[in-house]
């Protein structure tokens, strides 16, 4: 089952947390490596809270950790900034140095296999 | 045990300037006024530094690292320099410097936040104020596409909502407090009004209050799905406050209309102008990107995206900037100053800083730090190297050196300047 | 290096040389009164004229407001990008350039000195930082007063004492020069949407009037016996009709007894944007003749032009309710800027048009008052960069004040109310050099108190500017060769150095910042600081701590030590 949501992402005070601490550690990894979905939408395509989600859009795709919660609203999610959401963006920026990163449709399921790692991430980057 | 009392934080563009720090066998052991990330930053500040300057991931001598980023610069075609919002005005002056000597492109990462924010104050002007001026008189605040719960933690009780002043001694019970998002984030608890607008329906609910406010009916029972009851009610709220504020994020800048979206928002306030006095205050994200702004406008007449592989300075954001160079293989070399965009910038381009030589200058390990060519390890501003940064409403402050940097860590400003003097040879 | 200026025609009005063939001696950056010629790197000045270097007492060259413009104005750089030389740093120029350039611009006319009119004290930083990446020229801010919270505090309780002594600490605290006020009262109203529009209005939420903000700042500033008098931007600048606004204010301190030492209590800046007649855009007609009799008559008065330039410019004031109004004139785009506590600004582009009946009057105005006024010794050329011109027309300046001819042609080529409603077309006056090297440095550097400024006699800066016009063959009819002759100086030095020669910057050193230091009386100052913790914890957005300016930001300081209570 597969559904499509409007993809926001944002920053969060964890995710700053994080960040201070080091791009490397354990806690910023997991300030980001996650989307907040609707219980109900969760359900409809088979996920729970923990579970990986494959995250797709028109331009790239990613794994993150499923995180629930009542203050999103059905057919809608959100990832926080960070390595695991910036695969999903167009780099297009409509001659405005900035790409769009909110608002956008994404299509979710249950994904196989785990989120990749922040050494994954960077490996593929490497190529 | 030296305290440290009136510290700058340097996280995020609020500056609060009222930490008091504890530092013991050059450590910092102890954080009092800071907010959750303003303590991770001071308390963790130490852990997953770059510890060494790196050459290919081996290490190397200061020097070499230095010759080989000046080396790199120079035969490069298209060389970026970019990030900046993280480091003090000296470092953000000799970046700039540096990209003249070198006919490069400079950006700074406004480009990716507050950059059309800036692009519709070049259409338009921007009524503002500094946040002391909302403290002191505003009744009415809005907050549109940002949540200073997640991104600014101590705004609301400094500078805006709960915050006492001059006449408002109430604090947050002297001020009616609007929060307008695409979803119900934890603004909607401090929030008198929550306004839940449709993602991509900014502009034209900005554009409907501006119709009210001007005097023109509105036909239709709801605009971006907002209810017409609350757009009459809201702007005549607007127009009847005595000092209204809006605060506005990347939820305005980031989304379908970017600059538009502002530009809608700047009209509206200009309007209300006639009415009572209105403002409206970017909330800018890293703690002196509104000084990266700020030094590279006086120093070139732009704020960003400024290219001077002419001679002289050109400004063009989509072309000169920093996702638009890499994404479309156009940068050939890249310096990245206090800033990791390649855990932020869409894949595309943060994978052309993996392919060109990218030289990295930060304190920490980061994502780009893990791809960079040349690595050198900086003190951090505002904990072991002093200098100015700009408030995100444009004031300026001394961050505070509290303790000596790492054996042999330079400040970035002293740095750039090695590499200058190594570019001129 | 030591210099020998050889042969030139020197101006040099302090010390009363007019025009006379002389020598000037420079050693060690000062000038001497003789120096062995081979000793000496020497410069051939003759038929040149050789004046001290430019003071610009009114330029608004940095600080936020001039970077609201920049930021708000890519399209007005694109005329004007200035690439990268051996010497030079790129950057762009026309209306709002950038720190380099404008240093560069001033040198390149023979100007060494320059201050920027209208520091915000919580933006002190940044006045400050922009100051230090704007070379050669030496220079200071003057922090503004006229709308702070403390001022209104102190006027209101009548406490002149606990005035002086703010004054004196804010001075220190933002390293600034002298005391600007831009429209009292009036900006502080603003900060409701409101405004004041008279010396006699209460200004809203404090129960003084602009009156008694002036006065008492003036008094204050003479009895601290600080080297510049109140420096001040009138209440209705840019109504018509508000000349009388101008002279009531002149009036209103005619009382105050000047420092020793000086004989003005006031200076009334851009005054052309303050002496409107007429009540109403469609009846305007000029003020000056009836400020120019007012200053004629009185002595305590110094102002300078504000000369309007036909172009297109960027206004930026410190008036923020008249920065709003010329935005609802112009359509143009508009920004607003409120600081906490202290101040305001605005910045609106603006057009001088030749074909507009209220520009042509405008600018016949600031003629009127330059030509009027009998004694240039109280009345300064300036343009109030950018707000009537960009400073680079101060040449044509030069050449509408020395050459009817030149006023004339121009005057041909306006709209007729340039004609009708001023009275130039009736003058005939004409400044000649001796005359232009005082209101455009002797004039500005004495009512600074800037003693080692404006002259050439022995212990003054080095600074001096040459240009390539013989004197003793000039008519004002060649008003066109004076123009060129002051845009591009043959030889402009500063300091003993060499900075410019034919028109071309060849070294680019830092100038110094001049400030006031004034010593507060340990009680006083207790009881301010009681006050000034009270203020910050409760008002401000800044600890008190962090706000006095740092010495890191004056890394060349000359502070002027004023003895403020015997």
């Amino acid at each position: 089952m597969e559904i499509t949501v409007t993809l926001i992402t944002g920053r969060t005070a964890e995710q700053g947390v994080g960040k201070e601490i080091g791009k490397l550690s354990e806690r910023y990894q997991r300030s980001v490596n996650y989307i907040l979905l609707n219980p109900g939408d969760a359900e409809r395509i088979g996920v729970g809270e923990g579970e990986a989600v494959e995250v797709s859009t028109l331009h790239g795709s990613t794994r993150v950790w499923c995180k629930l919660s009542e203050d999103i609203e059905a057919g809608m999610a959100f990832i926080p900034l960070g390595p695991w959401a910036n695969r999903l963006f167009d780099p297009e920026t409509h001659g405005t140095g900035i790409p769009s990163v909110k608002g956008v449709e994404a299509k979710i399921r249950k994904a196989e296999g785990e989120p990749p790692t922040l050494e994954e991430l960077l490996r593929e980057l490497k190529g | 045990m030296p305290v440290y009392r009136s510290v700058v934080c340097p996280f995020c563009g609020c500056l609060c300037d009222d930490l008091e720090v504890t530092v013991e066998d050059n450590r910092i052991v102890k954080v009092r006024n800071g907010c959750a990330i303003s303590t991770s930053k001071f308390l963790h500040h130490h852990e997953n530094r770059v510890e060494k300057p790196l050459i290919d991931g081996e290490s190397a001598t200061l020097e070499e690292a230095v010759k080989e980023a000046a080396e790199i610069l120079k035969s490069a075609r298209r060389p970026l320099i970019y990030g900046l919002s993280s480091t003090e005005c000296g470092a953000i002056a000799k970046a700039i410097e540096l990209a003249e000597l070198i006919g490069g492109v400079i950006d700074n990462t406004a480009s990716v936040c507050h950059g059309p924010t800036i692009l519709a104050l070049q259409t338009l002007g921007e009524s503002k104020c500094t946040l002391g001026t909302v403290r002191n008189r505003a009744d009415l605040i809005i907050y549109w596409g940002c949540n200073p719960l997640e991104a600014h933690l101590r705004h609301l009780t400094r500078y805006s909502a709960m915050a006492r002043g001059l006449y408002t001694s109430g604090g947050r019970k002297d001020r009616y407090v609007v929060a307008v998002d695409v979803r119900e984030t934890r603004m909607k608890r401090v929030a008198d009004l929550f306004v839940k607008v449709k993602p991509g329906g900014d502009y034209e609910l900005l554009s409907a209050l501006r119709a009210v406010v001007r005097g023109y009916g509105l036909d239709v029972d709801e605009v971006s799905g907002v209810p017409r009851d609350v757009i009459l009610e809201l702007a005549e709220r607007m127009k009847k406050s005595r000092f209204g504020a809006i605060f506005f994020g990347l939820g305005l800048t980031q989304s379908e209309g970017r600059h538009m979206n502002i530009e809608a928002a700047i009209g509206l306030v200009a309007d209300l102008n006639h009415h009572t006095k209105f403002v409206l205050i970017p909330m800018r994200g890293h703690y002196n990107v509104a000084g990266a702004n700020t030094v590279t406008t006086w120093q070139t007449g732009y704020p960003y995206a400024v290219d001077f592989s002419r001679g002289y300075p050109r400004y063009n954001p989509g072309e000169y900037t920093a996702v638009d160079l890499l994404s479309r293989g156009e940068a050939d070399a890249a310096l990245i100053i206090a800033s990791d965009p390649v855990a932020h910038l869409p894949y595309k381009a943060a994978r052309r800083l993996a392919e060109i030589p990218t030289i990295v200058l930060d304190p920490k390990r980061s994502m780009t730090s893990m791809i960079g060519r040349v690595v050198i390890p900086t003190a951090a501003a505002g904990i072991e190297a002093e200098g100015t940064a700009y408030r995100m409403d444009g004031i300026p402050i001394r961050l505070k050196k509290l303790m000596e940097p790492p054996e042999g860590v330079l400040p970035d400003a002293e740095i750039l300047s090695l590499i200058i003097e190594e570019v001129m040879g | 290096m030591n210099l020998i200026i050889k042969g030139g025609y020197v101006y040099d009005p302090i010390n009363g040389v007019n025009g006379e063939r002389m020598d000037i001696y420079i050693k060690d950056g000062k000038i001497v009164e003789e120096l062995p010629e081979h000793e000496a790197k020497v410069i051939d000045a003759s038929g040149m004229v050789v004046m001290p270097g430019g003071v610009d007492l009114h330029s608004h060259i940095a600080g936020s407001k001039i970077n609201l413009g920049r930021l708000l104005r890519p399209e007005d750089h694109r005329k004007d990008p200035v690439p990268r030389t051996r010497v030079t740093r790129a950057g762009v120029g026309y209306s709002c350039p950038s720190t380099y350039i404008a240093g560069y611009r001033y040198a390149q006319m023979g100007y060494t000195t320059v201050m920027e009119p209208a520091m915000p004290p919580l933006g002190a930083r940044h006045v400050h930082e922009e100051l230090n990446d704007t070379p050669i020229v030496d220079k200071s801010a003057y922090p503004l007063f006229g709308n702070n919270y403390f001022v209104l505090k102190y006027v209101r309780e009548g406490d002149l004492e606990m005035l002086k002594a703010f004054i004196a600490w804010l001075m220190r605290a933002t390293r600034g020069y002298a005391i600007k006020i831009v429209n009292p009262g009036g900006v502080e109203s603003w900060k409701w949407g409101k405004n004041v529009e008279g010396l006699d209005d209460t200004v809203e939420g404090f129960d003084v009037t602009p009156r008694q903000i002036i006065t008492s700042l003036a008094r204050a500033n003479e009895e601290l016996g600080l080297p510049h008098t109140i420096h001040l931007h009138c209440n209705n600048l840019g109504v018509p009709g508000n000349y009388q606004t101008t002279i009531e204010t002149m009036r209103a301190v005619e009382d105050i007894k000047p420092k020793e030492g000086r004989e003005t209590t006031i200076h009334i800046v851009h005054c052309q944007f303050n002496a409107l007649a007429g009540d109403s855009w469609a009846t305007l007609r000029s003020g000056a003749p009836e400020i120019a009799k007012y200053v004629n008559s009185h002595r305590h008065v110094t102002l300078d032009l504000g000369q309007v330039i036909f172009t297109d410019t960027t206004t930026m004031t410190g008036d923020g309710p008249w920065q709003f109004r010329l935005y609802n004139l112009t359509g143009n785009k508009w920004i607003n800027s409120d600081v906490e506590m202290e101040a305001g600004a605005g910045v609106v582009p603006y057009t001088f048009r030749k074909k507009n009946p209220v520009n042509a009057i405008q600018w016949a105005i600031g003629l009127e008052l330059a030509l009027l006024i009998y004694d240039p010794w109280r009345v300064y050329m300036t343009t109030d960069h950018p707000n009537g011109g960009p400073f680079t027309f101060y040449p044509k300046v030069i050449a509408w004040l020395m050459s009817r001819k030149a006023r004339t042609e121009t005057m041909l080529e306006i709209h007729k109310a340039a004609m009708r409603k001023t009275t130039l077309a009736d003058i005939y006056r004409e400044y000649d050099f001796y005359e232009i090297a005082i209101t455009t440095r002797a004039a500005p550097a004495k009512v600074l108190g800037l003693r080692e400024k404006g002259h050439l006699g022995p212990g003054a800066d080095g600074d001096v500017a040459i240009y390539d016009i013989d004197p003793t063959e000039w008519r004002p009819s060649m008003y066109r060769e004076v123009e060129k002759a002051f845009s591009r100086a043959k030889y402009t030095i500063k300091g003993g150095e060499i900075i410019v020669v034919d028109g071309e910057v060849v070294s680019t050193p830092l100038g110094k910042t001049y400030w006031v230091d004034v010593e507060i009386p340990e009680d006083l100052e207790g009881e301010l600081m009681k006050d000034l913790e009270e203020g910050f914890r409760n008002y401000y957005t800044i600890s008190l701590d962090n706000y006095p300016v740092e010495d890191a930001y004056l890394p060349i300081q000359r502070p002027v030590k004023v003895v403020g209570w015997r």
